[in-house]
Formats: C-alpha cells, sequence, structure tokens
C-alpha cells in the first residue's frame, strides 16, 4: 500500500474529529497482515498529533480544562490523575514531555546531588 | 569543623544553579530491537550521531534517521529492552571523557575502565566523530618518530603525523611491529630534548587473551605509563568494535591539542570493517562489494585524515597513525587493503615466504614504501641509509638471475655476498628495539664492507657484540648518532676506528 492511500485510510478512520470505531474495523477486515500493521502504525502516530495528554496529581476542574483546551488550539485534550507528580503538571504531546511538576524538581536536585564531585 | 551555616550557604548557593524551569524532553519508544539494533519512533527532534538514553539505562547512538523511524545502535545493554519502552534524548553527541588520568589505563570506546581501576570522572569530553584539521592548520611531516627497528627506519622511516599502514597475512609479526615502536618511545625518553610520545593501543574484534598479551608486555616493558589501551574485543558488539578507533582518536586529539606527539596503533581495521558491514546489514542499508556498505571507504578515511602534524600556530601537537590489516594469502588488492592502502602515506608489506624462511621482521622491501621517504628521516640515518635500499634491490635482482648461471664473475659475487649479509644484519628480534646510534652502527658496517668476511650465520653475534664494544668503548660516538646530526668527517673516523678495532679481536666460529 502506498503513503498517499494509507494516509487516506486513516483521514477517513475520523468522523467528527473521533475515531470511528466501526469504520476502523471494517478497514482492517479488508486489509492484508502488512498492510494492517501499516494502517496501524498509521493510526498511532496520528492519535499521537491530535491528542494532548495532560497528567496532574489534581482533578482538575472545567474552568482549568477549558484554559487548558485553549492553549492547544485545534487538539483534544487528555486528561490524567497522577498522584507521582505531587504538585504541577506534565503535559505530553507527539514525543514532546513538558515537566512543571515538584518530582521533577526533586529529580533534577537528586541528579545533581549524585553527580556532585 | 565546618559551621551549619556554611553548609546551608554552599546548598543555598548550589541550588540557586540549579535551573527551575519547565523540563522538556524529547521522547521516544521502542518499536523493534534486533542484534543490538533498535528501532524506535518518535525522537523527532534527534540528530544523527546523538546519544540516547532507554528506560532501563541502556545507552545508544542513533545511526539512521527516516521520516517514520530512528535506527539506534546499543552500546552497553542493561537488561533486555522490550517494545514500548522509553527512549530520552540526552542532547549530546558521543564523547569520551579525555584527562591525563587515562595514561596507563585500558577503557572501552565510551570511556568505561576495563582494568577494575576507578572511573575516570573529570575530563575534557572530546566527541568521536569529528572533522579532521584542515590543511591550513597542519604542517608537512618532517620530523622521525623511529620505531627502533632497523629495516623500517632504515627504508620505510615513519614521520610525526603520517599514517603507515601495516599489513600481511595473519601470524607474520603485525602487532610486534606496532608493539616495538610503543616501547621504543620509552627509549627515546632517556635521549636529550625528547618529547614524549604518547601511545593509543586500540585493539578492535581480538582475543580477550591477544589483548591481555599486549597489556602484559607494555607493562614489562615499562611502556604502559604512557599508553592507553581502548579495548573492543571480539565479546563486545559490533557497534563498540565500530566506535573503538574513532574514541581512540578523540584521545588523541585531547593531547595534540595540548601539543603533545600521540602514536595511535589500530589493531586492525579489516576486522573494523566487518563490524562496519554487520552493523550496517542489520540496518538494511544497500551492500555493495563483498557485502560491505558504500560507504566503506569514507568509513577509514575520516578516520585515517584524522592522523595530523599541527603547525606551530595550532600547538604543533600531531596524531601518527600505524593501521593494520589482516590479509588473506598475501593478497593485497583486495577490498579492504587496497581501499586503506590508497588512504595512508605508505605501508609496510610483511611476507609470509620470508616469514618461513627466517627473515624476521618479515618485511618485503620491495613491496614496501613509505610516501614521506627521506623527510621523515634524521641526517645520520639518511647517510647510511641510501646506500642499503640500492644494495638490496641489486642483491633482489641479482638472485633471481644467479639461479640460472652456474659461474658468475667476482664482482656479481661480491654483491651477492653482501646481499646475504645486509638481509642478515636487518634481522631483528621481537621486543628489542634499537637505538638510532646502533641502527646507524650496523648499517655502516654492512653497508661498507666490514662483514664481508664475516660468515653469514656469525652476522647477528657480530651486529650484538659490536654494539656491545661501541656502548663500552665508544659512549661519545653512540651518544653523538643518537641526536641524528650529520655525521662529520671526525665522527666517520671514530666509527670507523671503532668498527675496525672491534673486527680485530672478533672471532668467528669456523
Amino acid at each position: 500500500m502506498n503513503k498517499k492511500l494509507l494516509k487516506q485510510l486513516v483521514l477517513i478512520s475520523y468522523k467528527n474529529g473521533d475515531l470511528n470505531n466501526k469504520i476502523v474495523s471494517k478497514i482492517a477486515d479488508k486489509l492484508g497482515r502488512n498492510d494492517l500493521k501499516q494502517y496501524i502504525k498509521s493510526l498511532k502516530n496520528a492519535e499521537k498529533l491530535r491528542n494532548v495528554y495532560i497528567e496532574s496529581p489534581f482533578e482538575m476542574s472545567n474552568n482549568l480544562k477549558k484554559q487548558m483546551s485553549d492553549s492547544f488550539p485545534g487538539k483534544k485534550i487528555k486528561t490524567v490523575k497522577n498522584l507521582s507528580l505531587l504538585l504541577g503538571t506534565k503535559v505530553v504531546y507527539n514525543d514532546d514531555v513538558f515537566e512543571m511538576n515538584l518530582k521533577n524538581s526533586l529529580d533534577v536536585i537528586v541528579e545533581n546531588i549524585e553527580n556532585y564531585d | 569543623m565546618i559551621d551549619s551555616n556554611d553548609i546551608i550557604k554552599q546548598l543555598e548557593s548550589r541550588l540557586s544553579k540549579i535551573s527551575q524551569n519547565a523540563k522538556t524532553e524529547h521522547v521516544g519508544e521502542v518499536v523493534k530491537n534486533s542484534d543490538g539494533v533498535v528501532i524506535a519512533s518518535g525522537l523527532s527532534k534527534v540528530t544523527m550521531g546523538e546519544m540516547v538514553e532507554f528506560d532501563n539505562g541502556s545507552r545508544g547512538v542513533v545511526f539512521n534517521l527516516t521520516q517514520e523511524a530512528v535506527s539506534i545502535i546499543l552500546l552497553n545493554s542493561k537488561g533486555d529492552l522490550k517494545e514500548g519502552d522509553k527512549i530520552k534524548r540526552t542532547e549530546e553527541l558521543l564523547s569520551i571523557p579525555v584527562s591525563e588520568e587515562l595514561l596507563g589505563r585500558v577503557v572501552d570506546p565510551i570511556g568505561n575502565p576495563l582494568d577494575g581501576k576507578p572511573t575516570i570522572k573529570k575530563g575534557k569530553k572530546m566527541p568521536l566523530e569529528k572533522i579532521a584539521s584542515g590543511v591550513t592548520a597542519r604542517q608537512p611531516v618532517d620530523t622521525p618518530l623511529k620505531t627502533g627497528i632497523k629495516a623500517i627506519d632504515a627504508m620505510i622511516p615513519i614521520g610525526l603525523g603520517q599514517r603507515e599502514l601495516i599489513i600481511g597475512d595473519r601470524g607474520l609479526g603485525k602487532t610486534a611491529i606496532a608493539i616495538d615502536s610503543i616501547i621504543n618511545q620509552r627509549q627515546l625518553q632517556k635521549t636529550k630534548n625528547h618529547k614524549q610520545v604518547i601511545c593509543i593501543y586500540v585493539a578492535i574484534g581480538q582475543k580477550q587473551s591477544s589483548i591481555s598479551q599486549v597489556i602484559d608486555k607494555l607493562k614489562k616493558e615499562n611502556a604502559f605509563d604512557y599508553t592507553i589501551v581502548v579495548s573492543a574485543s571480539a565479546a563486545d558488539p559490533a557497534s563498540m568494535q565500530y566506535l573503538a578507533p574513532y574514541a581512540a582518536s578523540a584521545i588523541g586529539e585531547y593531547f595534540m591539542e595540548k601539543g603533545e606527539d600521540v602514536l595511535i596503533v589500530y589493531d586492525d581495521l579489516t576486522k573494523h570493517a566487518w563490524a562496519y558491514r554487520q552493523i550496517s546489514l542489520v540496518l538494511q542499508r544497500p551492500a555493495g562489494r563483498e557485502a560491505y556498505p558504500g560507504d566503506i571507504f569514507y568509513l577509514h578515511s575520516r578516520l585515517l585524515e584524522r592522523a595530523v602534524r599541527l603547525n606551530k600556530e595550532n600547538g604543533g601537537g600531531s596524531i601518527t597513525a600505524l593501521p593494520i590489516i589482516e590479509t588473506q594469502a598475501n593478497d593485497i588488492s583486495a577490498y579492504i587493503p587496497t581501499n586503506v592502502i590508497s588512504i595512508t602515506d605508505g605501508q609496510i608489506y610483511l611476507q609470509s615466504d620470508l616469514f618461513n624462511i627466517g627473515i624476521r621482521p618479515a618485511i618485503n622491501p620491495g613491496s614496501s614504501v613509505s610516501r614521506v621517504g627521506g623527510a621523515a628521516q634524521t641526517k645520520a640515518i639518511k647517510s647510511v641509509s641510501g646506500k642499503l635500499r640500492l644494495e638490496l634491490a641489486q642483491y633482489n635482482s641479482l638472485a633471481a638471475f644467479a639461479q640460472f648461471g652456474s659461474e658468475l664473475d667476482a664482482a656479481t659475487m661480491q654483491q651477492l655476498e653482501r646481499g646475504k649479509r645486509s638481509i642478515e644484519i636487518l634481522k631483528q628480534p621481537q621486543y628489542s628495539p634499537l637505538s638510532e646510534s646502533l641502527e646507524i652502527l650496523s648499517i655502516w658496517s654492512v653497508t661498507n664492507g666490514y662483514l664481508d668476511e664475516v660468515p653469514v650465520e656469525d652476522v647477528s653475534r657480530f651486529e650484538k657484540e659490536l654494539h656491545d664494544y661501541a656502548q663500552t668503548h665508544a659512549k661519545k660516538l653512540v651518544e653523538t648518532l643518537n641526536s641524528g646530526d650529520k655525521i662529520s668527517d671526525e665522527n666517520l673516523s671514530i666509527l670507523k676506528k671503532t668498527v675496525e678495532d672491534f673486527k680485530k679481536g672478533f672471532k668467528t666460529r669456523d
């Protein structure tokens, strides 16, 4: 399967900005093993580009969620509760990770102490 | 006793240096792990040659960048990596920490100690891959690097900053020549105004027992204090074997930048090419002749171009390279040998037939060459070696001819006899490099006919006893000849008298 066709299949797999289960199943049924592998890989990549994961140790209020989604126009915001962060947030978009939390600050301090000569 | 306030102040000052800004990371995921090569997704901003770190602490280097995936060669795999494991960028190109502490140590290509001693923490980070110094920073090769091997110093001289290939079949003494050259640098310490040459021995894809033998020999000969061993044995992954010579170059460049002279022995580049071929095949790069990838020439040319003699404005340091290539059945026209021959400034060709008839080092003077030539010789040795080369060439052409004719004229017979003695005098036992003065003494004696009446089987004894005699009866002459200056008429007459006096007392076996 060529790249152009693959791109088109990924595009039609979305309905109203969401991945449509029915369409994906329909496409998957008709693909061979190798093509299916490529299709799944492309879907995963597309998902990574559409979603922004925001991790926080607390439940985020609707107001905060709205503020966040305004910061990432055109992207779908997914919130994840992560107690290990202690304070602050962690934002994951595609292969970029932004750490703005207490856990990370403590990790940085520990790393500096460990590497102290 | 330290005041608690001081401790708090120190801590505060250190904490203030720690960045509290939001940390940004670029991460990826393991998609596939096969034969020491990891295929990863993500890492969209990673650069070629950058070091990356895996979740389990393993490290790797980015080797291939495509639109969809990144290929990483693993350096030190700690435990099993599995699909989905996170990979972090380090934003650092592959480098090795180098300092004077490395002298007398055995390390792997990323600087981890292999000798059980502590890790080298402090040091300048030197990149493994670096573009070689440009033409304007260089100066011509005109200072000799003495190997202590008569045949090489007289006929195939090596200069500081030169790249001289040692090529031959297995078991002919290629490593021995390189080790002798390293040992000889200790001997040169004793001579006045001589700067210590720092030596680096790179073992690529060798048996660990062989590497340990080399280290033992260097230690026994007190040559380990100024030597660094970079080891990537046959048991190490291909990635480490591929990186080893570049690590040695990086270490050499550190010392060169400080104005030091460095000698690097790459033992051997055939196995280095094999390691690179293995990596390339796993990475599915297109294979060419003998399944080597298309850039196999560049692999060695970019490495050996880093051997250089810098001019005074750039510190005046140098890196001399002695790459070793192993041939199969004396075939120097194979792919890798021809590549490296064309890159280097000459080659020392060791031949099995010569080795089998007892000529050791088994150097073939006809096929061996130094493209730097006399420029890398002192005036003293240059004045005696020219005649030797000519006589050997005449002997070789006559020897072939003499096999067919039974009656030869006196002049031809004399040339043949002289040739036999010249070959005999160039024989030298392993690990016994000679000083320049003793080399001159031997070569001068044979080329001036003082050995013509000595039976061939007594030549080596004659030489040894002559050296002992000169070192006790003509100490001043030995010291003067070591300086490398042109042999004055006065010294020439002393030399003549010394050899004549010795010859009077020399008794042949019959």
